[in-house]
């Protein structure tokens, strides 16, 4: 399985932002977004998650033999700020969530072995969200594509707001998932990106661009990381 | 200092520039005009910082116009027609002394005062604070007395006092604003304390003072006349103590905690929008404390699942912001229907006649049942705390699932609102009977029959509105045009209901088709749009 990026543009108020980003991601990998403050990396999730309209261009699913157009419903997004409904308890939201997306869910596991999963304590799990601090509310949204298990999987950056415990956990079960999902992981931060990333995509001037497998291993590999990054200093 | 004034000057006029270009490029058509690099553009940028310092002037001009025209004329002449005009221009005196230079004095000071304008040339562009206080407040005081001087001339003109009166009375008001300044500052000075961020004294000073400058209006002449405003010893000793301050003032030493304890960064009174911001959120806000640990458990939802499951729950913590509005129609339909017997037993010829206007007034209900409805307030409520943050989800986007929610709130939201609109029926019922108007089953049936359907119009309408237009920002505040345009017209076609000639039978038959015909029209629009439609924007 693929994701192909066909030429997808945004412009706001006139300023390009995506300028063409033409990319293809492959199924089994961890893919680091790489950019600066501004770059577009937020715009470029926005635009494939449908939550704002792409100027032109498009994104498909590629199969085997087949190819089709990119649906909401392919996509897990965990939003840099956790975007969740605060009425509801945690326990609610997510069986909520679960009976909404009842036949693609697993019948074997319950809500419990769900927040076991993400190691939710016990006694928050009915709380209001709006009393959840940052990382819980992330843990909460990482749960979402957990139990959906889309195949693609977009990380605007997550792992910020965690401790380096949770952070760990979360960074395992990630490469657990890997093998049936593309996932795609936006940050700003080099040494998580070359850390987690099997491959390091670089947005810059509104284009997406590969660095090659050899340069995550070299020495020389933040020296060149940052002058393609300060390149789009010069815009 | 003029140096100064000039930088200040002109962090203003950027600053007003900005945001007059801001609310111009809101505008539906024009604003399409300016494009996105217009704030670089220095020149264009100029001109309209040209045209916020016109604007100010002339608001400074007409600001003090409008105070004395409709704080103090207008409710003059409007009660004290009759009274010769030096009695009448007593008395405005009198409401001008106690308004400005009491009531003013507390709850307008300039040197004190938290302002945005303050934290940013102090705290943010690092001018002086003593060099900031002193170039504004010689602006101020210039420009205070120069917009003073035409209105109040003006208006001692019209009440036929000589010319000079407005002069002599702006130079008066003017000292003993530099006076009551200085003992503001004084009071922090030695004390510590912000006499204008003390909300109780401000206010009981403004009750008070309101109270003391309007009682005259009331016994019919002035305690404070022209005797004692004008009389030289009074003003002179004014005069003599402003000038005494203003040298006060213009020494004091420690203009930099002044400004500090004025611009601390989330003192709501800096900045209006987010306090009305924090108001509107909070209006619709659900808390926790409202809950207890058992209720969260939501063992009462465990059967539900779905969207059912989820409206239950929104609904059952939103409470307080439904039930609230229905117990209040309930209240006041109750209080109205007791009027009504009351009136009844006094006067039963009042009674009948009111009787028959309502009988023939059905029309009238189209536009009570509008505003019986608590639907806005729900779809307020619905997209703040519930649909805000789940339309980021894709599977809440889907068609099937909005329109799955949009049947459950729409079940909920008419059985809310036909409680009032029964409490209605059965009122009117009751009064109708009570007054053994003619008035037979077939009549009962029409009035029941036309105001459950208004109820259910007006339902469906805003829940269509909320999710065919969805007007709101996240800060709550409406951005759709169109939103506006249809509610007006749907408010025009109320109104114009009154004036509606008709027998109430062909009345009822015209509600219940339109009820329909706007349901089925309202559905299908939903059914086919609000997937594109229903977006956070």
């Amino acid at each position: 399985m693929q994701l192909i990026l066909d030429h997808i543009h945004k412009s706001f108020d006139g300023k390009q932002v995506i300028k063409g980003a033409d990319f293809t991601f492959e199924r089994g990998k961890i893919y680091g977004l790489l950019g600066r403050n501004g770059a577009g990396k937020t715009t470029l999730f926005n635009c494939l998650s449908g939550e704002t309209q792409m100027d032109s261009g498009a994104a498909f699913i590629g199969e085997k033999d087949s190819t089709r157009q990119l649906r909401d419903e392919d996509i897990g997004y965990v939003f840099s700020l956790p975007i969740l409904p605060e009425f509801l308890t945690g326990y609610e939201f997510v069986k909520f969530y679960m009976d909404i997306n009842r036949e693609k869910i697993d019948p074997n596991k319950s809500i419990e072995d769900y927040f076991s999963i993400i190691k939710f304590e016990e006694e928050d799990r009915h709380r209001l969200i709006k009393g959840y601090s940052h990382g819980m509310k992330n843990k909460i949204q990482m749960l979402c594509f957990i139990i959906t298990r889309p195949p693609l999987i977009l990380l605007d950056e997550p792992l910020t707001s965690f401790d380096v415990v949770v952070a760990l956990e979360i960074k395992k079960l990630l490469r657990e998932m890997k093998e049936d999902h593309i996932i795609i992981f936006s940050t700003h931060i080099l040494q998580l990106a070359a850390d987690l990333c099997d491959e390091l995509v670089i947005l810059n001037h509104g284009t997406l661009q590969e660095i090659p497998r050899e340069t995550l291993q070299s020495p020389e590999f933040e020296e060149q990381i940052i002058a393609l990054l300060q390149d789009g200093n010069n815009d | 200092m003029i140096s100064t004034l000039r930088s200040i000057q002109r962090i203003r006029g950027s600053s007003g520039a900005n945001r007059l270009i801001y609310y111009f490029k809101k505008l539906p058509v024009l604003g399409k005009l300016l494009k996105g690099d217009i704030y670089s553009n220095i020149l264009l940028k100029q001109v309209f910082a040209g045209i916020v310092v016109v604007l100010k002037v002339l608001w400074g001009f007409l600001n003090k116009f409008a105070y004395l025209g409709i704080v103090i004329y207008l409710p003059i002449v409007l009660i004290h027609k009759e009274l010769p005009l030096a009695e009448q221009y007593a008395l405005f005196l009198h409401i001008f002394i106690i308004l400005s230079f009491i009531v003013a004095a507390v709850s307008n000071v300039f040197i004190l005062e938290p302002k945005r304008d303050k934290y940013i040339c102090v705290k943010l562009m690092r001018i002086p604070a003593k060099q900031y206080m002193h170039a504004t407040l010689l602006l101020k005081g210039l420009t205070f007395f120069i917009y003073f001087i035409p209105a109040l001339t003006v208006f001692a003109g019209i009440f036929g006092a000589p010319l000079w009166h407005g002069v002599w009375l702006t130079l008066l008001l003017t000292a003993w604003r530099i006076v009551t300044e200085a003992l503001n500052l004084l009071f922090f000075d030695k004390k510590g304390i912000v006499l204008v961020k003390k909300m109780s004294w401000v206010w009981s000073v403004i009750g008070l003072g309101g109270l003391l400058a309007y009682l005259p209006l009331y016994l019919g002449n002035a305690i404070v006349n022209d005797a004692t405003g004008f009389s030289v010893p009074v003003s002179l000793v004014i005069v003599v103590l402003g000038g005494i301050t203003a040298v006060y003032i213009g020494k004091y030493p420690n203009y930099r905690s002044a400004v500090d304890v004025v611009t601390k960064i989330d003192d709501p009174l800096l900045d209006m929008n987010r306090m009305m911001k924090e108001a509107r959120v909070a209006e619709v806000q659900t808390k926790e404390k409202d809950f207890s640990s058992e209720e969260l458990k939501g063992k009462a939802f465990q059967g539900k699942t779905g969207y059912a499951y989820l409206n239950a729950i929104f609904f059952s913590r939103h409470k307080r912001l439904l039930i609230q509005p229905i117990q209040r129609r309930l209240t006041i339909i109750g209080v109205l229907f007791i009027v009504g017997i009351l009136i009844m037993l006094i006067s039963p010829e009042t009674s009948s006649k009111f009787t028959t206007y309502l009988l023939g007034g059905l029309p009238f209900f189209v536009f009570i049942m509008n505003y019986t409805s608590i639907g806005e307030r729900v779809c307020k409520a619905m997209f703040y705390n519930c649909d805000l943050s789940l339309l980021r989800y894709g599977f809440y986007r889907d068609q099937a699932a909005i329109l799955d929610n949009f049947k459950i709130r729409l079940i909920k939201l008419s059985g809310f609102n036909l409680i009032p609109a029964f409490a209605i029926c059965l009122a009117c019922t009751l009064l109708f009977l009570l007054s053994g108007a003619d008035w037979g089953l077939m009549d009962a049936v029409i009035f029941w029959v036309t105001i459950l359907c208004l109820s259910l119009f007006f339902s469906v309408h805003h829940l269509f509105m909320y999710y065919i237009f969805q007007p709101y920002s996240t800060e709550l505040n409406m951005k759709n045009p169109f939103f506006f345009i249809v509610n007006s017209i749907v408010i025009g076609l109320s109104v114009a209901c009154i004036g509606f000639p008709k027998a109430s039978s062909i009345f009822t038959l015209v509600v219940l088709t339109g009820t329909i015909a706007y349901m089925v029209i309202a559905v299908t629009l939903v059914y086919k749009f609000s997937s594109r439609t229903f977006r956070v924007k």
